[in-house]
């Protein structure tokens, strides 16, 4: 069990319709980015999503069936504002939060020990939260997330206030997880994180979908059909070349319809241009961010 | 294992690990017994000192009646007046007698011939008064005593029991067959014999009378303290997994109805536990009463089943509320109400006791939050009918499964909200809405 299917799910607090009609999938052993501007219904999808709240209509699947209870033991949840029960040691939370997962008591006290083991914690066992650093506790924050050995992993802004060494820790296991064909969904606002890190994508906006689809393709759709060069001068005319025009340490080239990109640097470097950079042109998550989050604004004022 | 025992026995563990838990269990009798005990010590020490200081009074006859020889007998007579009633403990009974001897003791009658010999005596402060029978007493009737006055609550007629009797044994001496006489001055003693419903002799006593007053309220005491504080854990426990956002956690790997079902039965199980120590700690030294008071299996049935039910119903409510709050302050607020209901009983303590099966302690025991206080009242003072016991149980378990479903509606919502305090209107639409 680990696709989980969206069909046309409506949720409305009052007035305030927080998530409107939405329809889209997230496949089974990705990384799934959650986006969306504040207020945009990140947080009320994923508490759907973990049957913490009932849609108003429409239906959420887990490979084709709705989320039984028994299911929710191989769902993990990690919230953006997070917290630990302070005054209790570091053992005893993580084995409670395993428990709850639904995994036995023997097999809940091994699987802490080894967790601690592997974020060279073993030391802190025996001691209370609020005497770890807060580094330590994120990392304990992490290990009682991924203890119960879950299929899907969710993931409300998991980098945020995690100094740079956490950051790279937290990430490793995530890779590691992909690795073993968990489904991750990430939400956050860090866009060279989603280009980093996730597969497909999702932005939602007032409750709606704005942008749907693997991140490749998104980036291409919003993205010049260009190259850019960094080379020395580009003169005459190219047959394979549209046009050229200078930027400030660069070249922006754009082939003609349908010439593949190799075609022209293979062009290019016959006609002895010395080429230290070749790449696609392609506008960055954050501007298609910005660019979508303002046009989705000004649709919903009219 | 089930996940509400999960939740249950976590909540359970927590709660009677804190420290405020502790102490109250533990410190809560020592606190009373120690209030009580400076209370007593220091009424007991004040009436001591100004016995000691009435020690001597004298008395002088004008009227020529008094037979002084006769003042030794009367002393004597005056023993007869300590306790004899098996009624009371017999550790209760010693002691309160050798009070009473060292009372008699104290007020010694010395006698004068005049009153200007008395008068000399109490300048030299040998005596504190004295009494005077004056030359007309036959006629009047009326003694005249003449006396410093003592301290706010002490005796103003010391020894005046010892002067009536001496007037009295004097009048008589001589005159009535001695027998007749002995019972003038010394007239009847009252033995009292309780019998039970088959009117047999009831060991038990005076005591089992003030124990029926005592037990109902010391029990609906206990019970509104311990659902107080074990509902201030509960409420604090909720708003800190709020504030820390645990129980977005907790919420994603059970329902909110198992999560606040575990808290509610861990916190019955932290209240019983301390109800259990409270008791311990205060009957351990009781069981020495056991045989005086009047104690019935029914009551201990009763307290027994409408404990926990009440604890259930005030654990669900608060939890339910508790969730609205941002803080612990917050929460608090919401559920005062609450903990005012808890105490109602109490307030209508003499209504229920005097009149513990008429209409209004009836229409109580029906009524889910006061329905365990009064029904245990009741049960203190009278036998309550059994199908009444049984329906005000049916009353609480329905309204638990209300309760209980209500809560964690408001508990689901209230939960997942944070920032701004939700109006009446929002609960209510809440409460129709999931």
């Amino acid at each position: 069990m680990n696709k989980i299917t969206f069909e046309n799910v409506t949720k409305q607090f009052g007035s305030k319709v927080a998530v409107a009609g939405l329809s889209f999938e997230i496949p089974s052993g990705r990384v799934f980015g959650l986006l969306g501007p504040n207020g945009a219904g990140k947080t009320t999808l994923i508490r759907m999503l973990m049957d913490i709240i009932k849609p108003d209509s429409g239906t959420i699947l887990y490979d084709g069936h709705p989320l039984a209870e028994s299911d929710k033991d191989r769902v993990t949840y990690l919230p953006e504002e997070r917290g630990l029960y302070r005054k209790e040691k570091v053992r005893d939370v993580l084995e409670y939060f395993a428990l709850l997962k639904g995994i036995s008591r023997s097999d809940a006290r091994s699987r802490t020990l080894k967790f601690l083991a592997r974020l060279e914690m073993s030391d802190v066992a025996l001691r209370k939260v609020e005497e770890l650093s807060k580094g330590n506790q994120q990392k304990i924050q992490i290990a009682a997330t991924l203890i119960s050995d879950p299929e899907v992993i969710i993931l409300d802004e998991p980098f945020a206030g995690l100094d740079p060494l956490n950051v790279q820790l937290a990430k490793a296991v995530m890779a590691e997880e992909r690795s073993k064909g968990k489904t991750i969904l990430l939400s956050t606002h860090q866009m060279n994180q989603v280009e980093e890190l996730c597969d497909d994508l999702l932005m939602i906006n007032f409750g709606r979908q704005v942008l749907y689809g693997t991140v490749e393709s998104i980036v291409q759709r919003y993205s010049e059909p260009a190259l850019i060069l960094e080379c020395s001068p580009i003169s005459g005319e190219i047959p394979e070349i549209e046009r050229v025009v200078a930027e400030n340490k660069h070249w922006k080239v754009y082939p003609k319809p349908g010439v593949a990109p190799t075609a022209v640097l293979k062009s290019l470097i016959d006609r002895g241009v010395q080429i230290e950079r070749f790449q696609k042109a392609t506008t960055p998550l954050e501007q298609i961010f910005i660019k979508v989050a303002r046009e989705s604004a000004q649709e919903a004022r009219q | 294992m089930n996940k509400t025992l999960l939740v249950a026995r976590r909540e359970y563990i927590s709660t009677v690990r804190r420290k405020g838990f502790i102490i109250t269990t533990l410190g809560l009798p020592f606190i009373i017994t120690l209030f009580y005990g400076i209370m007593g010590g220091a009424a007991y020490f004040a009436m001591r000192q100004t016995r000691e200081k009435t020690d001597r009074i004298g008395l002088v006859d004008e009227s020529g009646l008094i037979q002084l020889a006769l003042l030794e007998k009367v002393m004597q007579s005056e023993e007869g007046r300590v306790v004899q009633s098996e009624e009371v403990p017999p550790m209760f009974r010693d002691r309160a007698n050798a009070e009473a001897r060292k009372m008699i003791g104290k007020t010694e009658l010395q006698p004068f011939k005049t009153r200007a010999d008395a008068n000399q005596a109490f300048l030299r402060k040998e005596i504190r008064g004295y009494y005077a029978v004056p030359a007309d007493f036959l006629q009047t009737g009326k003694v005249e005593l003449e006396i410093k006055k003592g301290l706010f609550m002490s005796d103003s007629s010391p020894g005046w029991n010892q002067v009536r009797k001496l007037i009295t044994a004097s009048l008589v001496e001589g005159r009535l067959d001695p027998a007749i006489a002995q019972r003038v001055w010394t007239p009847a003693t009252l033995k009292t014999q309780a019998l039970n419903d088959a009117g047999k002799p009831d060991q038990r006593g005076q005591y089992a009378e003030i124990s029926s007053f005592a037990i109902p309220y010391a029990f609906v005491i206990l019970f509104m303290l311990s659902v107080m504080s074990g509902a201030g854990y509960l409420m604090q426990g909720i708003s800190e997994e709020k504030e820390n956002r645990v129980i977005e956690i907790l919420l994603s790997s059970v329902t909110p109805e198992q999560l606040l079902a575990g808290k509610i039965i861990g916190l019955c199980g932290a209240g019983l536990t301390q109800i259990t120590a409270w008791v311990t700690i205060v009957a351990l030294p009781s069981l020495y009463f056991l045989p005086f008071l009047d104690l019935r299996w029914d009551q201990l049935i009763i307290a027994l089943v409408f404990f926990p039910l009440g604890y259930l119903v005030y654990g669900s409510l608060m939890g339910g509320t508790a969730s609205l709050g941002n803080n612990f302050r917050e929460s608090q607020q919401a559920s005062m109400v609450w903990t005012l209901s808890a105490v109602v009983p109490l307030f209508f303590f003499t209504a229920i006791i005097s009149q513990p099966n008429g209409t209004f302690a009836r229409v109580l025991s029906y009524i889910p939050l006061t329905a365990p206080g009064t029904i245990v009242m009741r049960a203190g003072v009278t036998h309550v009918p059994w199908w009444e016991v049984g329906t005000s149980a049916a009353v609480l378990i329905a309204s638990l499964f209300v309760i209980i479903r209500l809560s964690s509606k408001l508990f689901r919502m209230g939960t997942l909200m944070y920032g701004k305090k939700p109006t009446m209107v929002e609960i209510v639409r809440w409460l129709r809405a999931s």
